[in-house]
């Protein structure tokens, strides 16, 4: 027969086992709250995303006479690491104008890679259709190149210069007549403080 | 004296003979050797530099006339005019349609005068651009600026004193001694180039865009002054148009030659004013 001490003895052991599953219930349901990635499975418990910062950067292209390079300024999602903003500049200079001013970089044009030498100089490895696709011209190629020199430039100032690669090699010129063999420094000649600064704030969908 | 003398024998004449022939020979051979080699140190040298061809066509109009056709027959005309009127050593980089690289150009053009650098250098060619509406003409040179050869001196902390260039080279190495020789002819660059600005502005009806600075790969290893040109908008319809015809060919060449000549006006008054 269950002595009095027995019945008390088990009273608290039940006692402290309901005591003990409600604080894990406890904790596992605040875990649950926080979205923590234990409780991941099936898709039903999402990990919330973390909050995203905008930024605007300062996108040179054709100033509508021809003669020189506008600015328009873009809203986008900022990318971590110094690396990945300036691959994005990059990308949204290859995606073109969203108003007024006119492309630079001929569509098609795929961006190979780009680094970052401990000299300031940023090497960007373009493909083929950046020669392949350009319509020539000394005019032509002066506002492609320092589009893209002028726009890191100006956006990042651990860039010094800017070397353009072809699928990986060097060029002589990009179709004929600008000096790609050594690195190239911004020119702020081609900058066209008349031509209209555009604030152009639809996010970019990647 | 002069006399046949029949006691000489017949070897003795023979060598006398040859002395004469000899001698008569040198009379005529000698003083033209010596104005020829003189005459090419004196004769003004020009090369004329047809851009792109062969595989590179240049910019294509959009009715399909290539660069390279157009700026050729413009060259080879400046060539016949600068023959024609100021007796002048024409060297054209090309003649035909086939591809030279801009380092063969910038090294013939060094070599042109008898192994030394010409008197001046013109390269012909047709911008593009992708805002059709724009057209006009353009004179492109290089300057030091351009390059980023500013030459800057550098104290360090020992007080010691470093002649340096503005791309980055420590020391004067001779690559960068040999790409900055066009820097020697900043002044005649611009001047060339607002000489042929002017002249192309007096003969074309198209606009006259600012002459301006620019790192050209052709420019940047010239030992002479030079200028790059060009005429037109192959993007323009209307330029393009223009551009076909031998009218407006001849019409080019001729701006070119009286921009050329003024140049040489402008040089030689500098030098007789500093004098």
């Amino acid at each position: 027969m269950a002595s009095k001490v027995t019945k008390t003895f088990l009273l608290t052991l039940w006692a402290l086992a309901v005591c003990a599953l409600v604080v894990i219930a406890a904790i596992l349901l605040r875990e649950f709250l926080s979205g923590g990635d234990e409780f991941t499975y099936g898709g039903r418990f999402q990990n919330t995303e973390p909050t995203e910062t905008m930024e605007t950067i300062s996108l040179l292209f054709g100033s509508t006479d021809g003669q020189g390079l506008g600015t328009e300024l873009r809203k986008v999602r900022k990318k971590d690491t110094t690396l990945h903003q300036i691959k994005q500049l990059i990308d949204e200079l290859i995606r073109g104008p969203n108003a007024v001013l006119v492309r630079t970089i001929p569509e098609g044009t795929k961006l190979n890679s780009v680094y970052l030498l401990s000299d300031g100089t940023l090497v960007i490895d373009f493909s083929r259709e950046i020669q392949t696709l350009h319509t020539g011209g000394t005019t032509g190629e002066i506002l492609t190149v320092y589009s893209i020199v002028n726009s890191v430039t100006m956006n990042f100032s651990q860039v010094e210069t800017v070397q353009i690669l072809i699928d990986g090699d060097e060029v002589e010129t990009l179709v004929g007549h600008l000096d790609l063999e050594q690195p190239l420094t911004r020119d702020n000649r081609w900058l066209k403080p008349s031509a209209m600064t555009v604030s152009a704030s639809r996010e970019i969908v990647e | 004296m002069f006399m046949p003398d029949s006691s000489i024998s017949t070897e003795r004449r023979m060598h006398r003979l040859v002395v004469l022939f000899v001698a008569v020979a040198l009379t005529f051979v000698t003083p033209r050797a010596l104005a020829a080699s003189t005459s090419d140190a004196r004769q003004f040298c020009v090369v004329v530099d047809p851009g792109h061809g062969g595989r590179d066509s240049g910019s294509i109009g959009i009715n399909g006339l290539r660069e390279k056709t157009a700026v050729l027959d413009i060259a080879q005309r400046l060539g016949q005019l600068l023959t024609t009127n100021l007796h002048a050593r024409v060297v054209l980089t090309r003649r035909g349609d086939y591809y030279v690289s801009l380092e063969e150009r910038a090294t013939e053009a060094n070599r042109a005068k008898g192994g030394t650098p010409a008197d001046l250098l013109i390269s012909i060619h047709v911008n593009a651009c992708l805002e059709r509406t724009v057209n006009g003409f353009q004179v492109f040179y290089a300057s030091k600026d351009a390059f980023g050869l500013d030459e800057i001196i550098q104290i360090d902390d020992t007080g010691r004193q470093r002649r340096v260039l503005g791309t980055g080279y420590d020391d004067i190495s001779e690559s960068a001694r040999w790409d900055s020789q066009c820097s020697k002819h900043k002044e005649a660059n611009e001047l060339l180039a607002s000489s042929v600005a002017d002249a192309l502005e007096n003969r074309l009806a198209m606009p006259r865009l600012q002459n301006a600075p620019a790192v050209l790969r052709l420019l940047r290893g010239l030992d002479m002054p030079a200028v790059l040109v060009e005429i037109g908008f192959m993007s323009n319809g209307s330029s393009e148009a223009m551009l076909s015809t031998k009218e407006f060919q001849d019409t080019c060449a001729q701006a070119l030659l009286e921009g050329i000549m003024d140049y040489r006006k402008a040089m030689l008054d500098r030098v007789s004013f500093e004098r």
